[in-house]
């Protein structure tokens, strides 16, 4: 995966040096983290409310839990924090660097990513197509235009 | 192997990587249309993908970042954006959807705000 940078920075990559390609890395998972457990927070409280109105105060705390963890046991999440974790550790506390065997090991793992994530999101649009009806499509468009359009003038301004 | 290019950013080489990327998409949906991998089976492969193959990539790719290099500012500047659009879609979408659904609302604020930074922008970033 490293060397792969090449499609933007050219020769010049260096495995582990921060590009802002790297950032990719940072805002995904933070983006998980916060924002996607409120989104499906109030989902379950909405399926909730539907199946029986009454007592759905006295189950918060419960439906709570059962968000976080289940956002906290997901793997990405998960990996993301051990990652971290383990930068500051190996960095700040024993001051070795990345032992080569595990960088091997997981080098070999990672490498399907590419291949696998592409094929997948594929063989996942067979049959999808003619799902898709007239008005979700132009709900999905608005969507995204907006989404696209607002969050670069958001970011340029908090940026500037 | 194209001949790569020398010196830095390379926007050329960009546009080969988006077209090779979804050539691999579109390999994934013939597979798919003419039966050659069972679209059911696919689950296996998402399954391999989400629980192996990222996480592992995530954990090697942020065990080695150099930190020090982040610019904290610009990572907070753009969660902010994230944030605050998903707070407007949430809403707005909250008062505008009759009947009061919250489920929805959130869905959509999902939908704006989750980018598909890993599936698409990763493979893009590594094509060679």
């Amino acid at each position: 995966m490293p060397l792969s940078v090449r499609a933007l920075y050219g020769k010049n990559y260096v495995p582990g040096k921060f590009y802002y390609y790297s950032y990719i890395y940072l805002v995904a998972p933070v983006s998980l983290l916060i924002i996607n457990p409120l989104g499906f927070f109030m989902l379950e409280y909405s399926k909730q409310v539907r199946d029986r109105s009454r007592s759905v105060c006295r189950q918060l705390p419960a439906l709570m839990l059962r968000t976080f963890r289940g956002v906290v046991l997901n793997p990405i999440i998960f990996m993301t924090v051990a990652g971290v974790i383990t930068n500051v550790f190996l960095m700040y506390v024993i001051k070795q660097p990345f032992p080569d065997w595990l960088g091997g090991f997981l080098d070999i793992l990672g490498g399907a990513y590419s291949l696998c994530a592409l094929f997948s999101i594929g063989i996942f649009m067979v049959g999808k197509i003619k799902a898709v009806s007239g008005k979700i499509l132009l709900v999905c468009c608005l969507l995204i235009v907006a989404k696209r359009s607002v969050l670069l003038v958001i970011g340029y301004i908090v940026c500037s | 192997m194209a001949a790569t290019i020398q010196g830095d950013v390379g926007v050329d080489n960009l546009f080969p990587a988006i077209g090779q990327s979804f050539v691999v998409i579109l390999i994934g949906y013939v597979f798919g249309r003419f039966r050659i991998v069972e679209p059911s089976e696919a689950r296996s492969i998402s399954v391999l993908v989400g629980k192996l193959a990222l996480p592992a990539l995530l954990f090697k790719n942020l065990a080695i970042l150099d930190l020090v290099s982040v610019s904290w500012r610009f990572l907070a500047s753009i969660l902010i954006a994230k944030f605050s659009i998903f707070l407007l879609v949430t809403v707005i979408s909250y008062i505008v959807i009759r009947p009061w659904n919250i489920g929805k609302a959130g869905l959509y604020g999902i939908f704006t705000t989750q980018s598909n930074d890993f599936a698409l922008g990763l493979p893009i970033g590594t094509v060679k």
